[in-house]
């Protein structure tokens, strides 16, 4: 971790106050802003995934879904689903009789996402939706699985979120977090530090023509809570059996709560 | 093990599977109607992986959370050779746990793929150099099985007529025939020196009785 970054303890921010990065903002200012940063990159946000994690994403994204446990006629919201790669794979595996809702609070990205379903021909039982997790419009008790995989971090208020998706899963149905965290081996903090703060801005401005978006993303990472807070603020929410699984030495974890 | 390697590994694996069923509509269609969920244990690098069917073939996992019908355990050697038609698990040095029938379902599949060499070179080489590729590998293919079944017919010629280590067919054929014919004889034999001794004891009882 940089010493230079502020203290990533959520809980420490002052109430109207919140994070965007290492900036300190207006808690009713970071939507806006993340939204920026998203309708700058959507256009090539596969491409930079690929290249950002050298295809490692995928296999983060994979494990996931095995860790769903979703099967045919199975309801999934996925939250914050960007290019839809988790949805695609549910809709396969729900079936004619489930339901996929592919959600972000982005409609540069959901639009990408879309597009993308649809030429790949999936639109039985996938259903779009552009919504912000804290204030899900669903019913009570209405997922199996709700999945939010890199997006927790642009949340204003995580556990508004967390006690949202509570609400709408069904219970026994599970919540599924993937999202950067901290690596469990000091010599790949490190490196992952040097690889985040300045390879990372460079490809974004090569690429994207948008060095700033690009260090946002490794500061908003860096302020993400780490494993056992992010556990701890599920169990908070109200989830049970909480666990989580480091991937790729902890660069990366996914947190798995069951709806009792 | 981590699980982004673990998940590279099933990935692998399920490409290259994926890609054998592609060129087999008919494997794949039986595929398709295998739910159960098989697991196999490697013991050592430890890794289990899980698989089942879909109608897009092979799905392979390295978390499952459906319940696994059948366990297969053992080295990844050992799990490898129950692709040669084993009839037995024993001295396999495989441990199986659950269902037999899902394994024998699987093992048929497995053995019974038949790959279109020729669709699937003309992917890569064109519609005039593929097919010609691709009958090239069948060819080549059903040359190499009469070759493997002829060199283990020569060799079992070889050890039994040349070295005469072992016996042939048609010896432990007469052999065991003519152990058969003895046993029946000896058979006779007994039954007819039973019937003999009863003969020959019965009267001498009748006439004790009457004295």
């Amino acid at each position: 971790m940089s010493a230079t970054e502020p203290n990533n303890t959520e809980s420490k921010q002052s109430s109207d106050k919140t994070h965007f990065g290492y900036e300190e903002v207006r808690a009713e200012d970071k939507a806006e802003r993340v939204a920026g940063v998203f309708h700058s990159v959507a256009g090539k946000y596969d491409l930079m995934n690929d290249l950002m994690s050298g295809g490692i994403h995928r296999l983060w994204k994979r494990f996931t879904i095995e860790v769903s446990g979703v099967r045919p006629g199975h309801k999934v919201l996925d939250i914050a689903g960007g290019t839809g790669d988790l949805a695609y794979k549910f809709s396969k595996l729900v079936g004619d009789t489930g339901q996929v809702i592919l959600s972000d609070i982005n409609s540069s990205m959901l639009s990408v996402g879309r597009d993308r379903l649809i030429d790949r021909g999936v639109n039985r039982n996938v259903q779009y939706a552009q919504l912000d997790a804290q204030f899900l419009p669903f019913a009570d008790d209405t997922f199996d699985c709700v999945t939010i995989a890199f997006g927790l971090r642009n949340v204003t208020d995580k556990d508004m979120a967390l006690r949202s998706i509570l609400r709408v899963l069904k219970p026994g149905g599970r919540l599924l977090v993937l999202e950067f965290s901290k690596p469990q081996n000091s010599l790949l903090e490190k490196v992952y530090d040097q690889y985040s703060f300045r390879l990372l801005p460079f490809m974004g401005k090569v690429i994207t023509n948008d060095a700033d978006s690009y260090r946002y993303l490794a500061e908003s990472i860096r302020m993400h809570p780490d494993q056992d807070t992010l556990k701890g603020m599920m169990d908070t929410a109200g989830f049970a059996n909480t666990e989580f699984y480091n991937m790729t030495g902890g660069i990366v974890a996914l947190h798995k709560g069951i709806k009792p | 093990m981590d699980p982004s390697i673990s998940a590279a590994i099933t990935a692998s694996i399920e490409s290259v599977i994926n890609t054998a069923f592609k060129y087999d509509p008919a494997s794949q269609q039986k595929i398709a109607e295998i739910t159960d969920v098989l697991a196999i244990e490697s013991t050592a690098p430890a890794l289990t992986i899980y698989c089942h069917g879909t109608s897009d073939g092979v799905r392979i996992m390295s978390h499952c959370e459906a319940p696994t019908a059948t366990q297969l355990i053992g080295t990844p050697l050992a799990l490898i050779s129950l692709l040669k038609k084993p009839t037995t698990l024993a001295g396999s040095g495989v441990e199986l746990v659950g269902s037999v029938g899902l394994l024998q379902r699987w093992q048929a599949i497995l053995n019974d793929l038949d790959i279109d060499w020729e669709d699937a070179i003309s992917n890569v080489l064109g519609d005039i150099a593929g097919p010609m590729a691709g009958k090239i590998i069948s060819s080549g293919l059903n040359w190499s099985r009469q070759q493997n079944a002829e060199q283990a017919r020569l060799l079992k010629e070889y050890i039994t007529e040349e070295l005469k280590v072992t016996p042939s067919k048609a010896e432990i054929t007469g052999f065991s025939e003519a152990v058969g014919e003895i046993k029946m004889d000896a058979e006779r034999l007994q039954a007819r020196f039973s019937q003999l001794l009863a003969k020959t004891y019965a009267p001498t009882n009748n006439k004790d009785a009457q004295e």
